[in-house]
């Protein structure tokens, strides 16, 4: 095919689709006008988008899998032919076929072969599928028959004409009517089989069919493979597939974002399992966005289990206010707060409906929503990881069948001063055998590590002496003495008092992997990230190496070893390098040095007397905490592994938590709520000092004109959203949301006049159209965001003129790359000013308006130039080895620009001429460089003295400042697994 | 792996963007080493019924590889591009080497035992879907392109619309037009192979 003949398809192929279906016909005979063969070529592509069903929508590992045997067309299938594929998805194929017997067409799915082999689930499928069977609704797609033909499982339904809400969907948001009507429809249909006591746990837009009867909602309940799918061995860390959508590999099935946070953490679902989805679906029928999206599936996970989700301000103006409360209840995190019935749900929605035709349309309310909801957006965010930790204890006591023991948790500060020690290979914490003491291993001001004991029976901390730089304490078996890592060094120490004892010198390093020590009064350990786990007297020797590196498989460190109770084996992970591979859990077994998988994915496992293994996630499931049924007797796994907890802190991936060995007491450190980035002012003698720390990862700091606040750009953890917040320079702990962080609004930049901010948005009112262009917005919040430009390209505002009338930008243009322009803000114009194939970037004009410096790439990397504004002048080069991000002194005396780490400040002199004096740098330190094009990533003071620069905290290092600890968390372990 | 670390990626990434031409050269290797050997991982973790799912994949990647705090938007988008044509190459490659195992007699090496017929059946459409894309870029890069950031990393069109740098409604139409090309293609290499 010639790009011609396919430009013109294309162009009669969305022509036709753009007209009323019944339109299309008459409209394709006038645009071909004769010529047939471009006629086939767009009815055969019509068809097929017509016939597409879900092909695309997910990513190809969901195409259907072709079993050509049994699936050919004009296949029979006991009385049913079938003609055409009509769709797949996750869970089976779909096609249209005849019931000869009734002569009439139907809709066949096959289910996986999963879901035929395994008894259990068979029978489990057999009895649901009979339930819905009964089920006779207008709004739930019938069900016909349920059959079994050569071992082939299928359905038998309704054949729906019409399309999906997803597909729907594609095209926007619906109209207020129309989404009213659809759910509550959807929420009657879920009454009723609520009430028959099916759940349908996978409501989402590709399983609603919008069909001139209105909506129905389609895969009942059936094909979810059932709770029996759990296995063993080396796959043992799989969850239930029933309860939570983890498949044994860490993969999510099933249809993320519109699940709820019980499923995610595979705790018990219910209806109201059913009424958070709808909830989503609601969100997104309103807005045409999804109510939880992210850019990552664990990004998506963190949303919908932390995220708080109301509707944006503007389609909050245009929506009653009643239904902004029903999206909001649907979505509550605790199925408790929800609607607790979809019926009620269903009479809420048609109250609304009916509502809305008495009343004046709500869009006069006070649209003071944005600076109103700041502060709890803001608050959320700052306890979103404490709420997690409280979820577990919550719902076990709601939901659980009570605990034998009383759950106690409670949390461990440490004295001002003082942090948690972050390492990526030990903990830094231990609990003794019994649970009545504590050791962690702490940093105070001075940088200095030492370790701490707390005896649970006192409130006292206090350092333990001679332990200084210990890494990776251990208890031994009485509880009385603790090992650790210090100076090369394995050593012991007395808490009753007494001299360091050096067990093995010269035997461990840096990356000391954590030690047990076990009943026989031996010390496994891991010495260092290389080599395997070794074993020492604990009385003092030469340690014995126990497993050998084992390179070859890419595994490069053997460690956290635990020695289990019986069966002289020991629990390890294994890791390959420090950013690949998911580690995972091993046993040794010393007598035959055989070794053995007990989680492919998992890392920190410790054997808890109960009769588990509990250990952390890895991977995308860092952060959480799961126990797996472990049998002592023949070491192996006995079932599903269960997620307990989603908060813990894993730096580099290692979850920080301890188990006391014989009793239910747990620790953990919790995940902190420290930004990775804080705001700092450095002066000339490089002392910083924190402006703001604050949740969120705040960039592009732009000083207002009187230079009492802050623009800041927030990117919220990485996400595509971001938006613009006011920090006042007084009071910098409070910031202000300027603007909506779901329309992706940022870079601000001041007016000069400071009345306004101008910034760079995905904003557009009517079609959410792309890609981000310039807006302006006036401070004071008077009055809505105003778009400055149109362009097919992303644009990034750099600086303006001194009068305020010209704004200079960066605009994206994919073939000139990176080109610096000028927009009259009078008439709205703009014009290129440097538009070469060489990337300019980061336009900023000189205080007196005279000259204006970017940064070009033109000479093979990144330089500053300084150029007449606003442009058609010679260029003056002022960096000679490298630079980027020219930012101009308020009197206009200097041109400071960012070179590797420094901030180098290059003296301008006065008059006509552009001179360039000598060149210093003012500012050198780990401050992040601009990874934007339009303004730089820092800023000056007015008087030219100080740089507010935003300094990037190691990641490494963590700032925990104390730990929880559960006492009888055994039991309630014990509880959570029995009620599984 | 401490070529992949976290910094060098993004640092990469932001040399890319800021227009250092060797910066996805180098950067290519990288990601499609660092693919490859994760997509190998989890195929031969495969059992039947589970399918690899490339976009976790490549989603895990970009985690693992890319500094979180420091990538811009700009990066993600390059980091897309790159990885959803490493995604696609990768997961051909084994599909063709599956199918060549497979025809020389060579099933039960311990590469493909656990290779059950639903793998088998995505390797064929894998092929098909492939082949398809690139006759499709051969007249027309850019709805190639949408597709295979569609298919092979899971992109939504407003991050499509990023990766490409043109406007939504563009994308959006590329992507109408593709899948409906592609599906047609598909069907129709279906129905022949019926025949």
């Amino acid at each position: 095919m010639t790009p011609e003949r396919w430009r013109q398809i294309t162009a009669v192929f969305h022509a036709t689709l753009a007209r009323d279906p019944g339109a299309r016909a008459a409209f394709l005979t006038d645009a071909c006008a004769g010529d047939r063969d471009l006629r086939v070529e767009v009815e055969a592509m019509l068809d097929a988008h017509h016939g597409a069903g879900s092909f695309g929508h997910d990513p190809v590992a969901a195409l259907p899998p072709r079993e050509a045997g049994p699936f050919v067309l004009g296949k029979t299938l006991g009385r049913y032919v079938i003609h055409a594929a009509i769709g797949a998805g996750g869970m089976g194929e779909v096609y249209k076929a005849t019931d000869t017997r009734l002569d009439r067409t139907v809709a066949i799915k096959v289910l996986p072969e999963y879901v035929a082999t395994d008894p259990e689930s068979k029978q489990r499928f057999e009895r649901e599928a009979r339930t819905i069977a009964s089920l006779s609704h207008p709004h739930i797609c019938p069900l016909f028959d349920v059959g079994d033909e050569d071992g082939v499982h299928f359905l038998v339904m309704e054949y729906l004409e019409g399309e999906t809400l997803a597909q729907r969907l594609d095209a926007g948001p619906l109209p207020l009517a129309q989404t009213l009507r659809c759910a509550s429809e959807i929420a009657d249909a879920l009454d009723k089989a609520h009430r028959r006591g099916i759940v349908h746990r996978d409501v989402k837009p590709g399983n609603i069919m919008l069909t001139t009867g209105g909506a129905k909602l389609l895969d009942f309940g059936l094909a979810k493979p059932s709770s029996a799918v759990s296995r063993t061995g080396g796959e043992a860390a799989t969850a239930t597939a029933g309860h939570a959508p983890l498949t044994g590999h860490g993969h999510l099935l099933g249809t993320l974002p519109y699940m709820s946070p019980e499923q995610l953490q595979g705790r018990d679902t219910d209806g109201r399992t059913d009424i958070f989805a709808l909830g989503a679906v609601l969100y997104e029928m309103v807005t045409g966005e999804r109510a939880f999206d992210a850019d990552s599936q664990a990004g998506l996970i963190g949303a919908i289990l932390n995220d708080d989700v109301a509707l944006p301000p503007e389609r909050q103006a245009a929506t009653p206010p009643a239904l902004d409360r029903v999206i909001r209840r649907c979505l509550a995190k605790d199925p408790d707060e929800r609607w607790q019935s979809a019926g009620d749900l269903k009479h809420e929605l048609q109250w609304i409906a009916t509502e809305r035709v008495t009343t004046p349309a709500a869009a006069d309310m006070p649209r003071l929503v944005t600076a109103r909801r700041a502060p709890v957006w803001w608050v959320a965010l700052a306890l979103a990881a404490g709420a997690a930790a409280t979820w577990l204890g919550v719902s076990a006591l709601r939901n659980r069948s009570p605990a034998p023991g009383p759950l106690i948790r409670f949390s461990i500060n440490l004295p001002a001063g003082l942090r948690l020690q972050s390492h990526t290979t030990s903990l830094a914490i231990a609990v003794s055998p019994d649970g009545d003491r504590m050791v962690f291993s702490a940093v105070d001001e001075n940088g200095l590590a030492q370790l701490y004991v707390r005896e649970l029976s006192t409130f006292e901390i206090r350092a333990i002496p001679g332990t200084e730089a210990g890494l990776g304490p251990f208890f031994s078996p009485d509880g009385q003495s603790v090992g650790f890592a210090a100076a090369g060094a394995l050593k012991r120490v007395s808490l009753a008092g007494g001299p360091v004892m050096t067990i093995a010198d010269k035997a461990v390093d840096e990356q000391f992997g954590g030690g047990h020590w076990a009943a026989d009064d031996t010390i496994v350990f891991s010495p260092n990230r290389t080599a395997g786990l070794a074993i020492v007297p604990a009385a003092g020797g030469v340690p014995t190496p126990v497993t050998a590196q084992d390179a070859d498989k890419g595994v490069t460190s053997h460690f956290l070893p635990q020695r289990l109770p019986r069966g002289n084996a020991i629990l390890f992970t294994a890791r390959a390098g420090f950013n690949a591979a998911p580690s995972r859990i091993e046993v040794l077994l010393l007598d035959t040095g055989q070794r053995r998988v007990i989680a492919e994915s998992g890392i920190n496992a410790r054997y808890s007397p109960t009769g588990h293994v509990v250990f952390g996630g890895d991977g995308l499931l860092a952060g959480s905490l799961w126990a797996v049924p472990f049998d002592l007797a023949t070491l192996t796994v006995t079932g599903p592994a269960i997620r307990l907890l989603d908060s813990l802190l894993a730096p580099a991936g290692l979850a920080n938590f301890a188990l006391a060995d014989r009793a239910g007491t747990m620790a953990y450190v919790p995940r902190g709520e420290r930004a990775p980035e804080e705001l700092v002012w450095v002066d000339g003698s490089a002392q910083t000092r924190t402006l703001a720390e604050t949740p969120g990862n705040f960039i592009f700091p732009r000083l207002s004109p009187d230079a009492t606040r802050v623009a800041i750009t927030n990117r919220h953890g990485g996400d595509l959203r971001s938006g613009i917040w006011l920090l006042d320079l007084n009071r910098p702990d409070s910031p202000l949301l300027f603007s909506s962080t779901s329309r992706n609004d940022h870079l601000p930049v001041w007016t000069p006049d400071g009345s306004r901010l101008v910034f760079s948005s995905l904003r557009d009112g009517d079609n959410r159209a792309g890609p981000a262009n310039l807006y302006w917005k006036r401070v004071d919040a008077t009055g809505d965001a105003e778009r400055l430009t149109q362009s097919p390209h992303h644009q990034d505002p750099g600086s303006w003129s001194p009068d305020g009338n010209l704004l200079m930008f960066v605009d994206q243009d994919p073939t000139t790359q990176l080109d610096i322009w000028v927009l009259d803000v009078r008439n709205r114009k703009s014009w290129p000013v440097l538009r070469t194939s060489a990337k300019e970037r980061h336009p900023m004009v000189s205080p007196d308006g005279t000259w204006f410096a970017y940064t070009s790439d033109e000479a093979g990397r990144p330089e500053i130039y300084v150029e007449a504004f606003p442009g058609g002048g010679q260029k003056q080069r002022i960096s000679s080895e490298g630079g980027q991000e020219p930012l101009w002194s308020r009197d206009g005396s200097r041109l400071f620009y960012r070179h590797e780490n420094q901030v180098i400040a290059v003296a301008i002199g006065p008059g006509p001429g552009l001179s360039m004096g000598r060149s210093t740098v003012v500012v050198e330190g780990p401050f992040e460089t601009s990874a934007g094009t339009g303004s730089p990533n820092y800023e000056v003071s007015a008087d030219g003295s100080r740089f507010l620069m935003v300094r990037r905290n190691d990641p490494s290092s963590f700032t925990a400042t104390g730990l929880h600890v559960v006492a009888n968390w055994s039991a309630e372990l014990a509880a959570r697994t029995r009620t599984k | 792996m401490t070529a992949s670390s976290h910094h060098d990626v993004t640092a990469l990434l932001h040399a890319w963007s800021a227009g250092d031409p060797g910066a996805r050269d180098r950067l290519v290797p990288v990601v499609y080493q660092e693919l490859r050997r994760r997509a190998a991982a989890h195929l031969r973790r495969e059992r039947s019924g589970h399918l690899l799912q490339p976009t976790a994949l490549v989603h895990e990647v970009y985690l693992r590889l890319i500094d979180q705090q420091r990538a811009a938007w700009q990066d993600r988008a390059q980091f897309f591009s790159v990885a959803s044509q490493m995604m696609r190459r990768i997961l051909v490659d084994s599909a063709r080497a599956r199918r060549t195992a497979k025809r020389s007699g060579r099933w039960s090496r311990v590469t493909l035992d656990q290779a059950g017929p639903a793998a088998e059946g995505v390797d064929v459409e894998l092929l098909d879907l492939d082949r398809a894309l690139t006759r499709l870029g051969a007249f027309d890069a850019r709805k190639s392109q949408v597709a295979e950031l569609r298919f092979f990393a899971g992109l939504s069109i407003d991050e499509a619309t990023h990766v490409l740098g043109v406007s939504r409604a563009t994308v959006e139409r590329d992507w109408r037009a593709a899948r409906a090309w592609l599906f047609k293609e598909l069907s129709r290499s279906r129905a022949g192979d019926d025949a």
